[in-house]
């Protein structure tokens, strides 16, 4: 396991992706960190502050400075803000001076320079030569630490990851779902059990923490694990199940906790959102955005011959990038509300919304569903775009020609939606050109209410008519909400 | 078997074979000893005649032996033929012959050896003129057994005369023996030919009975054409013409395809309006006209079978799947003829005839023609444009064929519009032969600008399509693609099977084994019942086709374009 996350350590790109774990490790191993990472203020070297025991046994003020990967020539000082050499004098200079809080004025102060890779000896070298006189002041003794890579991903075993608090059969499981990242359907399958035997009986509040920071890390390591092998799907697929997870985690917090602690679950929550936003960015800004212009262009990459697949893939990408345009409003909103700047690393929703267009444009086996429960993909994206008015136009040009087709591939017994949800009985539709069976493929539809409703609020009457019209013959066995 | 092939090896004596005759039994014994071999056949069957001819034996009366009716199967013909290898040769009643003829008939069902008896009689009267005409006689005075063999009777006397007073009774059996007298190549008199030719064309006129008006054109058609009358075909197919039955449908079917020299534009049109009535239920006339048809495209006719056709496809639930022939003297012969017609049908409002086309043309039919020389206004050419790719995608080939042409006399607007839907649809459906095609056109060719532009559309195309990465996140799953291909294996296996149920090869050996894919072993059931193991060698083949990207990119767009442009009409 300690090579498994020596190995995630090493491959994080963000100094963020670092800052982001940090926290949650310092306070699985009984530090009180008193300082996060935050987002446009000064924060003079220091990304996280935390209070706790050392190794000798001393409770201290530790000021951890974070760095992306290796510690080398350039980073040690390159005359940027971020280099090593500039965090460490604004430290000393500036953040220990005004910034801890009175509370812990009396204690010794460790510097810990936190980062994933290693240091070069060159660099080790000027570090031990940094001037003793800087590391005593204030009447304090200020010592410098390392903590690599290597001394991370032990914290982390040691720490998220303890033998008492988490089930025997998690290490297997989690182990085999990194190992078959770029086979998302068994990684998935192993990182589900994972997920299962983590949140599985958490009643108290401190285990209910614990779980949720353990399926957090989890999901890091699986999506920077994923990332590396150019496959994010098992990412994906993790992130939305550990958002879910975390989110009923988190309503499992006694009432009798104070306001405090309960934070510390939605702000987990909220971690996690934007690990999901940042998975989901990652995806589609680099595997879809760049191709959504291409007439055919997403529908040719998707490593099938059978059309079923492409029909099935691009709806559920479909849905992906409504659901990531609610998330992008949600966190804009949220961010207006807080008077903070959105996160820049993110598409916007309105990104999002174009991209979706832009791909029902160019792959037109957008304008029809073979498989009904897509009603759900098509809603996502519907609640996105219905938000803009000025969307209104494409999503009626989109309704109507999904009418068209619909009402076409009906009467021609031909590649409708069906409720079948059985990927046999997706792939062999329509298996047979009877009314029979085609009342059995489309009873109980969800699609056709959908797109009832909608049609209807962009004041589509022909369509609607349309639609209403096969309701009464072909379609009698849908549910008919007008 | 062996007892069998005991008694088969040693001859039968003289004695033995009266022995077994008087015992009635000799009947039952005659198919062990035909075609053993040659030469003891001929000794065995001139030994039978020789005694028929000296009373030893009675081989009409064999015939009504209860040990002869109980012959089944390969050893009935095998008797059969024998005795019609031996009848010219006996001596005998005509009467009595009838009788063994018309009983060796009946026995021989709805086979058709079942006629071979009363050419054996015929070929008898030929050496018996006393005895045929006692039976034109007895047919005259209405015997029913005389007038059935009558006509084999006149055809042996070769008297035309004779033959010409059948056709004045008003029995229609008699009526029919002189009509069949006067078939086959039969030359005569100028003058009794033509009085035979008008009796018979009047009962043609006259009569209700389709199958006598049937066998009287035929017999008509065989008297003008071998003694130089064509001047009274036109009265012969006017005759025919009113309320034509079946059997004159088959007849004139047939005659088109035998007879083909002796129609002209006039009487072609009387016989395409009757053969216009042909029912798709008779198999056997569908495929006379089919060559019919075929013959007329052979003799320049091919605008009257392409008008022909027009109406017939369009009444009569036929199609060129049912024409074979005739389609392939139209891919074969005239191209402009073939070309004007597609152009015709195309652009005629007519479903029905616009799906011909797709089944008329090849895979690869290259036209050189403009679509100038069609005569369409703008608005038809477009539609014409349309209705090609509505109903010809999938010969890709064939269908940009036909594009080119378009491009080669229209106007800019149109040009536009095709050259995009061939680069934008054509092209982006189907791939390998058909941008082979269009890169051969000669550059001296009026459709090359517009050619290479629709090339650039598909090469822009499939330049930004190759530069898209993989999405591996969206690939089917393990599972899923181990789905897909098993269903794949399972669609050509069905293919398979269906072709093998169509296939003359399982038909001829039903439980046939397939030796490592090398060669074929399967019983053979022969005459005598028995099945003996044959081997075929195998030889490898193979079909490739392109399947159209968009049956897989997005299946509903393709379909919909396509019945959009099949069912495309003029405002």
């Amino acid at each position: 396991m300690k090579l498994i996350f020596r190995s995630y350590l090493a491959s994080l790109k963000e100094r963020e992706e670092l800052d982001a774990i940090l926290p949650d490790l310092l306070s699985e191993l009984g530090y009180t960190v008193f300082s996060r990472p935050g987002r446009g203020t000064l924060q003079f070297g220091v990304d996280v502050a935390a209070v706790g025991q050392d190794e000798d046994g001393q409770r201290k003020v530790f000021l951890f400075s974070v760095k992306q990967g290796n510690i080398t020539r350039q980073s040690w000082n390159d005359g940027t803000l971020q280099s090593v050499r500039r965090s460490l004098d604004d430290i000393l200079d500036a953040y220990i001076p005004t910034r801890i809080p009175k509370r812990f004025s009396n204690l010794d102060i460790v510097i810990c320079l936190a980062f994933g890779g290693d240091i070069q000896e060159a660099v080790r070298t000027q570090l031990s030569n940094y001037p003793a006189d800087r590391t005593t002041a204030f009447g304090k003794r200020i010592s410098l630490d390392e903590w690599n890579g290597d001394k991370l991903a032990d914290l982390l075993v040691k720490g998220i990851l303890r033998e008492k608090s988490v089930p025997r059969e998690f290490q297997p499981n989690f182990q085999k779902a990194i190992a078959l990242v770029d086979e998302p359907d068994a990684a998935y399958r192993y990182f589900r059990r994972m997920l299962a035997q983590v949140v599985n009986e958490r009643k108290r509040f401190k285990e209910i923490l614990r779980a949720a920071r353990q399926l957090y890390i989890g999901l890091w390591v699986i999506y920077v694990w994923a990332r590396d092998a150019h496959n994010v799907e098992v990412a994906y697929r993790a992130s939305e199940l550990v958002l879910l997870n975390i989110w009923n985690l988190a309503q499992k917090v006694p009432a009798t906790k104070s306001g405090k602690e309960r934070n510390q679950c939605l702000e987990l929550v909220q971690q996690t959102v934007s690990l999901h936003q940042s998975i989901a960015t990652e995806f589609l800004a680099t595997k879809v955005l760049p191709y959504v212009k291409i007439h055919y262009g997403v529908s040719s990459a998707l490593g099938t011959r059978e059309a079923a697949d492409v029909n099935l893939k691009l709806f559920e990408l479909l849905g992906r990038i409504g659901i990531a345009g609610l998330w992008a409003q949600w966190s804009a909103k949220k961010a207006l509300d807080h008077s903070n700047s959105a996160d820049s690393n993110t598409l916007s929703s309105r990104e999002i919304a174009e991209m979706g267009f832009a791909l029902i444009c160019h792959n037109p086996a957008l304008l029809l569903p073979l498989q009904d429960q897509h009603a759900i993909d098509i809603a996502l994206f519907l609640l996105l775009a219905a938000g803009e008015k000025e969307y209104w136009n494409q999503i009626g040009a989109w309704l109507r020609e999904m009418t068209l087709r619909l009402e076409f591939a009906v009467k021609i017994h031909s590649s409708y939606p069906c409720v079948f949800t059985d990927y046999r009985d997706l792939i062999s539709h329509p298996r047979e050109q009877t009314d029979k069976y085609r009342a059995r493929a489309t009873t109980g539809s969800i699609l056709i209410p959908l797109l009832s409703a909608f049609l209807a609020a962009v004041g589509d009457r022909a369509s609607l008519m349309k639609l209403l019209g096969l309701m009464n013959v072909e379609l009698r066995g849908c549910p008919d909400f007008s | 078997m062996r007892n069998q092939s005991k008694t088969e090896d040693r001859e039968l004596s003289v004695a033995e074979i009266v022995a077994l005759f008087e015992a009635g039994d000799l009947g039952a014994e005659l198919h062990r000893y035909h075609d053993r071999n040659e030469s003891k056949s001929i000794e065995f069957t001139q030994r039978l005649v020789t005694l028929h001819n000296s009373d030893k034996i009675d081989l009409f009366e064999i015939t009504k032996q209860s040990s002869f009716s109980e012959l089944k199967g390969p050893q009935f013909f095998r008797v059969l033929r024998l005795y019609c290898d031996i009848i010219p040769k006996l001596k005998g009643l005509s009467m009595r012959l009838m009788e063994c003829c018309s009983l060796l008939a009946k026995m021989a069902g709805g086979d058709g050896a079942s006629v071979n008896p009363s050419f054996a009689f015929l070929e008898w009267c030929k050496t018996n003129h006393s005895e045929a005409l006692s039976v034109v006689n007895e047919a005259k005075a209405e015997n029913t057994l005389a007038i059935q063999f009558a006509g084999f009777a006149l055809q042996a006397l070769a008297d035309r005369k004779l033959a010409l007073t059948f056709l004045d009774s008003t029995n229609v059996d008699i009526q029919r023996a002189g009509i069949m007298a006067l078939s086959g190549r039969i030359t005569c008199d100028q003058q009794l030919a033509r009085e035979a030719i008008v009796t018979i064309t009047a009962i043609i006129a006259n009569s209700r009975i389709d199958d006598l008006r049937a066998r009287a054109l035929s017999a008509v058609f065989d008297l003008i054409a071998h003694n130089a009358c064509a001047d009274l075909v036109p009265e012969a197919m006017t005759a025919v013409a009113r309320e034509p039955g079946p059997w004159s449908v088959h007849s004139v079917s047939d005659l088109l395809w035998q007879k083909t020299n002796l129609f002209n534009l006039e009487t072609l049109d009387i016989a395409l309006g009757i053969v216009l009535e042909v029912d798709k239920k008779n198999h056997m006339t569908v495929e006379a006209l089919d060559m019919g048809l075929a013959a007329l495209i052979r003799s320049a006719f091919g605008e009257k079978v392409a008008e022909f056709l027009a109406l017939l496809f369009g009444k009569a639930e036929l199609s060129f799947s049912s024409f074979e022939n005739t389609a392939s003297e139209f891919r074969i012969g005239n191209s402009d003829l073939l070309y004007s017609l597609i152009g015709r049908w195309l652009t005629s409002g007519n479903i029905d005839l616009c799906r011909n086309v797709g089944i008329l043309l090849g895979e690869a039919q290259i036209f050189q023609q403009s679509v100038a020389t069609l005569a369409l206004s703008p608005m038809r050419q477009r539609l014409f444009c349309g209705k090609v790719i509505g109903f010809l995608l999938f010969k890709p080939v064939t269908c940009s064929s036909l594009l080119v042409s378009i491009l080669r006399g229209c106007d800019e607007q149109l040009a536009r519009f095709t050259s995009e839907l061939l680069g934008g649809f054509i092209l982006t459906n189907f791939g390998n032969d058909v941008k082979t095609y269009l890169k051969s056109i000669d550059a001296s060719c009026p459709s090359i600008p517009w050619v290479s532009k629709a090339l650039k559309i598909n090469e822009d195309l499939i330049h930004w399509i190759n530069t898209v990465a993989p999405i591996r996140e969206l690939y089917p799953s393990a599972s899923q693609q181990n789905t897909a291909s098993w269903h794949w294996h399972e669609s050509i296996r069905t293919a398979q099977e269906e072709a093998e149920a169509d296939s003359w090869i399982t038909h001829f050996f039903p439980r046939s084994t397939v030796l490592y894919g090398h060669r074929l072993i399967a019983p053979i059931i022969e005459a005598d019942g028995l099945s003996n193991l044959q081997t075929v060698d195998l030889q490898e083949f193979t079909i490739e086709f392109e399947k159209p990207r968009l049956e897989l990119l997005d299946p509903i767009s393709l379909y919909l374009t396509i019945w959009r442009f099949q069912t495309e009409r003029l405002s």
